[in-house]
């Protein structure tokens, strides 16, 4: 896995496992919490209706005594002995400007004699106020309200008094109804849903409970007063805050996420390039060099990096050089020592010509008809030396161009045709294709067979083969002839160095200069059969060739 | 000459006279329910709108009409009403047979009293369309059958010659002069009233009260009211088959008396009997049955407008709610009560019509109300046959009383005319409906 | 008790030996009722009555009579609030009668009791006995007397009407229209003329609805009738022309011309034309250009009654004189010697009108008329010796009635 990769996990890991421990916990937390404060409302609402209650009682009682006193009640109260009987809703006008909605002057028989908010009766018993007693607290009891589309029955909050007149006992009585108003005030008030019913009574409801709800119940006499906390906004903001603590988890997870990977990418930029740098310096590019960026130990590591790839550019161009100059001097070596050779005798001879000619001496024509033609075989044995090296220094560039090793070098040998004195024998390989020069190879095939041919004047047999090693391509010439000491091999390939009689010895060093313009190396081996078995190597290249070329 | 200058008797105090001044504004106050009474259904309402709208005729105290903007021919098969050459509405067009055959189309669209008075006339929709076409001196009215109080039930408040769609200009004894005044018209057929003008204003009853007795207004339409006066504005319970169960379910617990005591107030007094007592009907209730429970649900018209009738209607829902049944109000203005009942809406209804001061047209306003056609024409032409006015009146009572049960109209209760007038106030008085007349009403 | 009741019985005493048996039958009847109700002592007694003596005289005889029969009573004097007087006198009970005198002497009131009860509160109530009276006698001519007697003079009013009628009558007259030499009434009530024989009986009439009516007809019944030579020229404030009509089979037929409203009869009739709708005249000729709620012209004299409530009265030779509070049914009488003025008062629509001659000296006669009196004509049966006046009365009922006062001059 890539440094990056497992950064990026890391610091990815180190974010996630401190929340992942303590988000569940808060929102634990969290629950208990509203779980007992929805217990806790639902009392305080009961208790805020029970406190309304008790102000609407010292209300009621205080509107009914207020009215019991009023002159109009009096005046109202006093017409009823007269026997002219008073308005059916001659109590209206005592009822203005008060907070009563049940109003009634009743005489000692119970019968509601004027009303200001249920004439209609007058002349019955209104059966729900006969419950209310002078002298007692306010009590609910169930009232008619009248309306237009029809009587209900209703709680109400009442209370009673008795009317100072002049004979007969007269009771007023007055209340509140508790209407769907007052139990939607209620239900704003508590923020509950406030239901109000009873046997006969048309309920009441307002406000709402939503999700879990939590009750509690007000007995009041003729009517149950009941209270239900709902936790749906409870649950919302419960909701909410979770939604809150995890989006903030994520984000704070997404942030560290966000940073990891911007952290892990700066820390393992300037490894990659490193990394880089090295596969392309491996791959040859010796110039490469790492932009210096970071700090500490990967900056110390990037700057020994370059200062190492441009020693080893240094020393690579050094070898090289020096490779060119030990080549050069070797081929210089070889030159000069190639040219000393006939150049010695043709002194010597030369000299000593000239010594016969200073003594008149009488051998001198004998002497020099002898000595030409030596002289002249010495002088073409120096061209032939120096255009064998013009050659191995005009060899060109290869063109290479892709064919089949093996059926090029099947086409070479039918080419070259059989030779005189050594068998040849051909065993091929499988197809290798390859990128080469084909007029090179030649050369270079040619020369390797006129050398296995050379090494065995006697005669004996030439083995050509082909064969695959690896992503190398090879092609072997084996002959039988004595081989050669392992101590030499290394030098064969010097230019120069030839073990035959004739011959320049620039041969094998040419066909190693051919190897390598090839990309690869001639080599030199030892056969089994204790001849000599010279080697070329050159890649092989990865599309299969057209097809065979001719030599 | 010699000119004797001698002064004898008391020095008279400006402003007296034995005849009757001329001058000053008419003040009356109407409380609210009756000044949203624009058509003079309601006694009070109707002495309001004739100070704009005379009737046609004016009934005295024994029920025979005296012609005011008409007189009335008698044949042998109808009567012909010919309007007073002269008599001009304000905007200038004359009282003539097409207009006012117009004016009584709408009034049979709105009241049942006027429906009831042309009952008795063949066709009376179609004769009255006919009319409205044709340009001619008298408004010919064919009668189906014999009816001799023809003449005096249209002196009705309701039949007052109108012009207009919605009725609002009439003929009397002023001329509209912005909303709720008048001033005198000099062309009137009995003259130009005493007043140069009037000025209706609509006062709670406290302040309306307080109004009449500080003098500054003369007339109080709304409060008060006199024993001795006619009672014919008659309200009855009217239901449509359908509801008889559920009137059947009130009679038992109607107590016509505490009714009237508690609810209605003012100068009603119960009305057992289809006939109110002042034309004869019985003024006790029978024996009532016990009350039973049953169920069901009803719809109640009446009118918003009138406090009394809100009241009873309160106090039958109460009533009916004890029995078992539910029953809705519907409260409606007067046109439209008349109008939703005859389309079918509502089970019961509570209506109030002025009756004529005669037994026999009365008891044609209440089978106008609840019982069909033909009964209704079988029934007025057995009465309209007999001749003698005091045998039409004994058989009318007595069908009255055959008839209660029969039909679908519950009687309730019936009132005098609520008015109190300034001791002042000189020379007002009553016509046979028993509602003052003011147009000839002075002060010194 | 004050001294006219006393004078009155001392008078009655020694005038005439004839007692005054209805007040005393009267009162014969309306103390048991007042007894049978029970009402604490002292009892206050208040009567009214068409006249002050009249008033007087019962007063005094119920509380005699009452005081016979165990109630101590007082005379309570007419007013205002009398249940407060008679608190404030000390008296529990209130008997309160209202006498007339008509084809019998009629009493009717009440007795109740104005004590109020002090812990009643603020709101002081009816309690105690309440009763209705009524008590109806035959009325005898003293009686009579004493209900028109006031100071002397002589004007006495005729108890029953001469004729009764729904409607308000509007003019007056009275001449021979059938030529039998005796004079009839003719009367312009309700739209119609009407003929009353002198005796009140109906001999013809004939609407008027025919005559095309005044573009502004006059509201108070208006007009003037004269008897001619046996012809009626009738002009009445609702037609735009007069009528003239002759009596001819006991029927009342047109006759030929023309007639407009005027001042008087006869030859000294002026004439005039109507305001258009009001009661008034205007006179055609004359210097005089104000409007006149009427007038009479006869024998010389004219006279011009105004709407103010003054009269003039211009005698033959050119005399004049102003005559303040006359109403307006006025008019010029022959009595005895000389012409005298018969006017009613100017109050305004009086419950109870005064008819009073004014004549050359200061002394005016005076008569009590219950309604209020718009025409005033010499009647059919007046004589110069036994002068006496058909007045046109209107009634508190809207209609009116025709009166006769008889004087001796």
């Amino acid at each position: 896995m890539r440094l990056r990769t497992l950064l990026f996990l890391a610091f990815a890991l180190l974010a996630l496992v401190p929340l992942a421990v303590s988000v569940p916990l808060a929102s634990r937390r969290i629950e208990e919490t509203f779980a007992r404060e929805l217990g806790a409302r639902a009392d305080s609402a009961a208790a805020l209706a029970n406190s309304e209650l008790e102000r609407l009682r010292a209300e009621v009682e205080q509107a009914v005594a207020a009215c019991a006193t009023d002159p109009a009640t009096e005046a109202v109260a006093l017409q009823l002995e007269t026997g002219v009987p008073p308005a059916a809703d001659a109590m209206r006008a005592v009822a203005e400007g008060r907070p009563l909605s049940v109003l009634t002057l009743r005489d000692a028989a119970g019968v509601s004699r004027s009303s200001a908010f249920l004439p209609a009766r007058v002349g019955d018993v209104e059966p729900g106020l006969a419950a209310v007693r002078v002298g007692e607290p306010p009590v609910v009891v169930p009232v008619e309200v009248q309306r237009p589309d029809g009587v209900q029955l209703r709680p109400a909050l009442a209370a009673a008094r008795s009317v100072e007149a002049a004979h007969a006992s007269v009771t007023l009585v007055g209340g509140r109804v508790l209407d769907d108003a007052w139990v939607a005030r209620l239900a704003g008030l508590t923020g509950a849903r406030v239901e109000l019913e009873g046997p006969g009574l048309a309920p009441a409801v307002a406000g709402t409970a939503e999700g879990r709800t939590v009750q509690r119940q007000v007995p009041l006499g003729a009517a149950l007063l009941r209270l239900a906390v709902g936790s749906a906004a409870v649950d919302e903001t419960r909701a909410t805050l979770l939604r809150a603590l995890l989006a903030a988890g994520a984000l704070g997870l997404g942030l560290a996420l966000l940073g990891g990977l911007l952290v892990a990418r700066a820390i393992t930029r300037p490894v990659e390039a490193l990394t880089a740098g090295v596969r392309s310096v491996a791959a040859g590019a010796l110039d490469t060099r790492v932009p210096a960026a970071g700090a500490g130990e990967v900056r110390v590591l990037v700057d020994a990096f370059n200062r190492m790839t441009e020693d080893l550019g240094h020393a690579t161009r050094a070898l090289r050089a020096a490779e060119q100059a030990a080549a050069w001097e070797g081929v210089a070596r070889s030159l000069a020592h190639e040219l000393r050779n006939p150049l010695t005798p043709l002194q010597m001879s030369l000299e000593t010509l000239l010594a016969a000619r200073s003594a008149r001496d009488p051998r001198f024509e004998a002497l020099f008809v002898e000595s030409a033609p030596a002289m002249l075989e010495e002088v073409e044995r120096l061209r032939r030396t120096i255009d064998a090296f013009a050659r191995f220094a005009r060899l060109p560039a290869a063109q290479l161009e892709p064919l089949d090793l093996t059926s090029w070098t099947e086409q070479a040998l039918g080419v070259a045709g059989a030779r005189p004195s050594v068998a040849l024998r051909w065993e091929p390989g499988p197809p290798l294709p390859v990128r080469a020069d084909r007029d090179q190879l030649a050369q270079l095939l040619h020369n390797l067979l006129r050398n296995a041919e050379e090494a065995m004047p006697s005669g004996g047999r030439v083995t050509v083969r082909t064969r695959a090693e690896g992503s190398w391509a090879l092609l072997e010439v084996e002959d039988t002839g004595p081989g050669i000491a392992s101590e030499d091999r290394a030098r064969v390939l010097e230019p120069g160095i030839t073990t035959k009689a004739s011959g320049t010895g620039l041969g094998l060093a040419l066909g190693a200069r051919i190897a390598q313009g090839h990309g690869g190396t001639l080599e030199v081996d030892g056969a089994t059969t204790g001849g000599a078995l010279l080697r070329l190597r050159i890649p092989r290249a990865e599309a299969a060739t057209p097809g065979p070329g001719s030599p | 000459m010699l000119v004797l200058l001698v002064a004898t008797g008391t020095p008279r105090p400006a402003g007296a006279a034995a005849r009757a001044r001329d001058g000053g504004t008419l003040r009356v106050a109407a409380l609210p329910e009756v000044r949203a009474d624009r058509t003079g259904e309601t006694p009070e309402g109707a002495v309001a709108a004739a100070l704009l709208a005379a009737p046609l005729c004016r009934l005295d105290a024994l029920g025979h009409p005296e012609p005011l903007l008409a007189t009335f021919q008698r044949s042998s098969d109808g009567v012909s009403v010919l309007p007073r050459p002269g008599t001009r509405f304000p905007s200038g067009a004359p009282l003539g047979p097409a207009e006012l055959a117009r004016a009584w189309s709408r009034a049979l669209e709105r009241s049942p009293a006027a429906r009831a008075a042309l009952a008795p006339v063949h066709d009376a929709a179609a004769t009255l369309e006919q009319a409205a076409r044709t340009r001619g001196t008298a408004l010919v009215l064919q009668l189906a059958h014999p009816w001799p109080d023809l003449e005096a039930t249209l002196c009705h408040p309701a039949l007052a010659p109108t012009l207009g769609d919605g009725g609002t200009e009439g003929i009397g004894p002023y001329l509209p002069d912005g909303s709720d005044r008048g001033r005198a018209s000099p062309g009137f057929p009995e003259g130009r009233p005493h007043p140069d003008a009037f000025v209706l204003s609509s006062l709670a009853r406290r302040a309306a009260q307080r109004a009449l007795e500080s003098r500054s207004v003369q007339v109080l339409l709304g409060d008060g009211g006199e024993a001795g006066s006619p009672a014919l504005f008659a309200t009855y319970l009217v239901s449509r088959p359908a509801a008889r169960p559920v009137v059947a379910l009130l009679a038992p617990r109607l107590d016509r008396a505490a009714l009237v005591r508690s609810f209605v107030g003012g100068q009603a007094a119960p009305m057992p009997g289809l006939l109110p007592p002042a034309l004869g009907g019985p003024d006790r209730p029978g024996a009532r049955p016990p009350p039973a429970r049953g169920a069901g649900t009803g719809l109640l018209l009446y009118v918003a407008d009138r406090p009394a009738q809100r009241a009873v209607a309160e106090r039958l829902q109460i009533l009916l709610r004890d029995a078992g049944v539910q029953l809705t109000l519907g409260p409606r203005s007067a046109d439209a009560l008349d109008r939703d009942w005859r389309a079918g809406q509502g089970d019961l209804a509570l209506r109030s019509v002025l009756l004529p001061p005669l037994p026999a047209p009365a008891l044609a306003v209440a089978l106008e109300l609840g019982v069909d056609v033909a009964t209704a024409d079988r029934e007025r032409a057995a009465l309209g046959a007999l001749s003698d006015p005091a045998e039409r009146a004994a058989r009318a009572r007595e069908r009255a009383l055959q008839l209660a049960s029969a039909l679908p109209v519950l009687p309730l209760y019936v009132e005098g005319l609520r008015a109190r007038l300034d001791p002042g106030l000189i020379d007002a008085r009553r016509d046979g409906f028993g509602l003052w007349v003011l147009d000839d009403a002075w002060w010194p | 008790m004050s001294a006219g009741p006393l004078l009155t019985i001392a008078l009655l005493a020694t005038a005439s030996p004839e007692p005054a048996p209805s007040l005393e039958a009267l009162a014969g009847q309306l103390v048991p009722e007042v007894v049978a109700a029970r009402p604490e002592a002292p009892v206050a007694v208040l009567v009214q009555a068409p006249s002050a003596a009249l008033a007087d005289a019962s007063s005094a005889l119920l509380a005699a009579r009452l005081g016979e029969a165990g109630l101590p009573s007082l005379v309570l004097a007419a007013g205002d609030d009398a249940p407060a007087r008679a608190r404030a006198l000390g008296a529990r009970s209130l008997v309160s009668v209202r006498i007339q005198v008509g084809a019998e002497l009629g009493a009717a009131g009440e007795v109740r009791s104005v004590w109020r009860n002090f812990w009643a509160g603020r709101t002081p109530l009816q309690s105690g006995p309440a009763r209705v009276l009524t008590a109806a006698v035959p009325v005898d001519r003293t009686t009579q007397q004493l209900a028109g007697a006031s100071g002397g003079g002589g004007l006495t009013l005729d108890p029953a009407p001469l004729a009764r009628f729904s409607d308000r009558t509007a003019a007056l007259a009275t001449g021979d229209l059938d030529g039998d030499g005796r004079p009839e009434l003719a009367v312009l009530v309700g739209g119609e003329v009407r003929v009353l024989a002198a005796s009140g009986e109906l001999l013809a009439q004939r609407t008027l609805v025919e005559l095309p009516p005044a573009a502004a007809p006059a509201r108070e019944p208006f007009g003037t009738l004269c008897i001619v030579e046996g012809r009626l020229l009738v002009a009445w404030a609702r037609a735009e022309t007069g009528l003239v009509l002759q009596l001819q089979g006991g029927q009342l037929v047109r006759a030929g011309g023309g007639t407009g409203p005027s001042l008087g009869c006869g030859e000294s009739a002026e004439p005039a034309s109507f305001v258009p709708g009001a009661a008034r005249l205007v006179l055609t000729r004359g210097p005089e250009r104000d409007s006149l709620w009427g007038g009479d012209a006869r024998g010389g004299h004219r006279l011009l009654l105004f709407p103010d409530g003054t009269a003039r009265w211009i005698s033959p030779g050119a005399q004049v004189r102003l005559l303040r509070d006359v109403g307006a049914g006025a008019a010029l009488l022959p009595w005895g010697d000389g012409m005298r003025v018969a006017a009613s008062s100017a109050a305004a629509a009086p419950v109870e009108d005064r008819l009073r001659l004014v004549g050359a000296g200061g002394d005016e006669p005076s008569v009590a008329v219950p309604g209020r009196i718009l025409q005033v004509r010499p009647a059919p049966a007046a004589t110069a010796s036994a002068p006496a006046l058909v007045l046109g009365v209107w009634t508190s009922d809207g209609g009116s009635e025709l009166r006769l006062v008889r004087g001796a001059p």
